[in-house]
């Protein structure tokens, strides 16, 4: 399906700015229709052929630039329970890279031009949202040490502790990535997300950005749900321990539950900056702005910038030296 | 590129443009205004004589062009400046007055010969024992195989020296005597002078791997910063995804097993701090400063 606009039959998009839809043509908004489309294989806006792949959701149509959405990936067991708008728009998110990145003077300068900040693509990347319980049961063995002196005697007191724990965690919304596309690690840098602004799933929200269908059901990503809750819970579990010089675990038994879990689509504004035939990948929270990413660096800039950096401080200090001799 | 170069660096090389120019505006007023002291009030000193070149390392024209030269740095300083070389040991001297100075280690047997010299003679600018430096060079060896020297200050002189500005000045004409003894003494004369003339010593010629260890920090630091602010940070906590109440503890106890006490007896510390070094008084009972070396 494609949204066109009402008014002038141009193709309209969500805008974050405003959080309506919006047409770019005509400034009209919310003034969109559906027109549905049966199959994925072509635009239904000018007939170009589409590669919708296995997980694409939603598409920009290379020839007319329209964004498309794959009907029949958003419907029955396809459809997502759950989305999470676009909350910063792309001018936005130029700005936050530009403040996060203008001063670090070794970056290539392409990095943040105009030409190269317009092919970053919003992205909808699809996650499970667990709703699980998790036991611990815990033994250990700490060890506390007090030291005194008495006169020219100095003392050492060990005491030893039997440490127990049993503890249940409610986790709600744990979420774990389900693209194939996407690296889980940086998608748990993502995190979190406010889910205040989670709202059911409608296909506008889709429409100007593109979008994956989850590559991983539920059960297979249950394992990882459980690996996370895990984590959290022995942090949790650790931080309920204090006082202690030394603690050695006697007896640790985990356990999780799954209640519930709901398929939702999270914003990514995502950056693939090319350089010297690397790839930098730069990843940006839709919602929250968090920025993770490797710096490219421009080596000659580097040297340059530094060279300056040792030179004109060795020429201050023996300036300073000879402004001492002279005084 | 050049414009964000230059944008970027702007305040950097506006500071060193900044002490540039007050240095070369220093320098030019300092050209102008080097002071010097009323004339020599002191008339009780036996000798008009300030080179006494008894180990013979100086030709005649090198030992006039140094009283040449002190008579000028003498006026500037206000401080009488004498120099004297020796190729004797001064053991036997020296030890002629451990009755007086108490027990006296080799290395100050030549800083007794250069306090009697100064009072014997009554150098000081401003009056007898005054305003003034003396520094022997022996060229003679002492029982232990070194060559000696002493740098002695008094008055004016001995209130100015530090012990780092002794240590500066002596390093500073050591480190030319053997090869050349005129440019040594050369060097004695105008470290004293500038010495004098600052009112404190400052080590100007930082040595260069010091330079290096420093530069290295500084870019360093600004490397750092420059690929700093990127981090990829873990932004959740433990509970993120936990809400309020949703933790439990059925049991969360510590019970006390069992304890151990051991004790040792805690070493004395034996280890004893330095002594310092600095102003002494002389066999003829007048203050001196100084510091000594060797070659």
């Amino acid at each position: 399906m494609i949204f066109i606009c009402k008014n002038c039959g141009g193709s309209t998009v969500y805008d974050p700015d405003v959080k309506k839809m919006h047409c770019p043509y005509c400034d009209g908004l919310d003034s969109e229709e559906i027109r549905k489309s049966e199959q994925m294989s072509t635009c239904p806006s000018c007939g170009a052929p589409l590669d919708a792949g296995e997980v694409s959701l939603a598409q920009k149509c290379d020839n007319c630039g329209n964004y498309i959405i794959f009907d029949e990936r958003v419907e029955g067991e396809n459809r997502p329970h759950l989305i999470l708008p676009f909350m910063i728009g792309r001018d936005k998110m130029k700005e936050l890279l530009q403040q996060q990145f203008k001063k670090k003077v070794f970056m290539p300068d392409s990095f943040l031009s105009e030409s190269k900040l317009q092919t970053i693509e919003g992205i909808y990347v699809p996650f499970w949202l667990y709703d699980l319980e998790s036991d611990m049961d815990y033994e250990g063995k700490g060890t506390s040490v007090r030291i005194w002196t008495t006169g020219e005697m100095e003392y050492t007191e060990t005491s030893f502790y039997s440490v127990n724990r049993k503890m249940k965690a409610e986790f709600t919304r744990l979420p774990v990535d389900a693209s194939l596309n996407m690296e889980d690690g940086i998608m748990d840098l993502m995190e979190p997300y406010d889910y205040s602004a989670l709202s059911d799933f409608k296909e506008k929200y889709l429409s100007g950005f593109l979008g994956e269908k989850y590559g991983l059901n539920a059960e297979e990503l249950e394992a990882r749900a459980s690996e996370k809750a895990q984590i959290d819970t022995e942090n949790l579990l650790n931080n309920s321990i204090q006082g202690y010089q030394s603690i050695t675990p006697v007896r640790k038994e985990f356990q999780t539950s799954i209640k519930t879990k709901e398929y939702a689509l999270m914003p990514v504004w995502k950056y693939d900056y090319q350089y010297r035939g690397k790839q930098y990948l730069f990843h940006i929270n839709g919602q929250t702005g968090k920025i993770v990413g490797e710096v490219p660096i421009s080596v000659p800039k580097a040297i340059a910038y530094s060279l300056t950096v040792f030179l004109g401080c060795g020429a201050l200090i023996q300036l300073v030296l000879s402004f001492l001799e002279v005084l | 590129m050049v414009k964000k170069y230059l944008s970027h660096f702007k305040y950097f090389f506006i500071v060193i443009g900044i002490v540039l120019t007050v240095t070369i505006i220093a320098m030019i007023i300092k050209s102008f205004t080097t002071s010097e002291y009323p004339d020599r009030s002191n008339l009780e000193t036996d000798t008009n004589e300030r080179v006494f070149d008894y180990a013979d390392k100086l030709t005649d024209a090198q030992e006039n062009s140094l009283r040449e030269l002190i008579l000028q740095k003498q006026k500037q300083t206000g401080c009488d400046i004498i120099l004297v070389t020796l190729e004797e040991s001064l053991e036997e001297y020296a030890l002629s007055y451990e009755n007086i100075l108490g027990t006296l280690s080799v290395d100050q047997y030549v800083m007794v010969y250069a306090d009697n010299f100064y009072d014997e003679h009554k150098f000081g600018y401003d009056q007898a024992y005054g305003d003034g430096a003396i520094y022997v060079d022996n060229w003679g060896r002492e029982r232990d195989g070194y060559r000696y020297t002493w740098f002695g200050t008094s008055g004016r002189a001995e209130a100015t020296y530090s012990d780092g500005m002794i240590d500066n000045l002596i390093e500073r004409v050591i480190d030319r005597t053997n090869e050349d003894p005129y440019q040594a003494y050369v060097t004695y004369v105008n470290q004293f002078s500038e010495d004098m003339d600052s009112g404190f010593s400052f080590n100007y010629d930082m040595p260069v791997s010091v330079m290096l260890v420093l530069l290295l920090i500084i870019t360093g630091s600004y490397v750092s910063y420059q690929l700093a602010g990127n981090r990829n940070i873990k932004t959740t906590r433990a509970d993120t995804y936990i809400a309020a109440g949703a933790l439990h503890f059925d049991r969360k106890d510590d019970q006390f097993l069992n304890k151990m006490v051991t004790s040792r007896r805690i070493p004395k510390n034996t280890s004893g701090s330095g002594g310092g070094g600095g102003h002494h008084m002389s066999a003829g009972g007048h203050s001196h400063g100084g510091g000594g070396g060797r070659h």
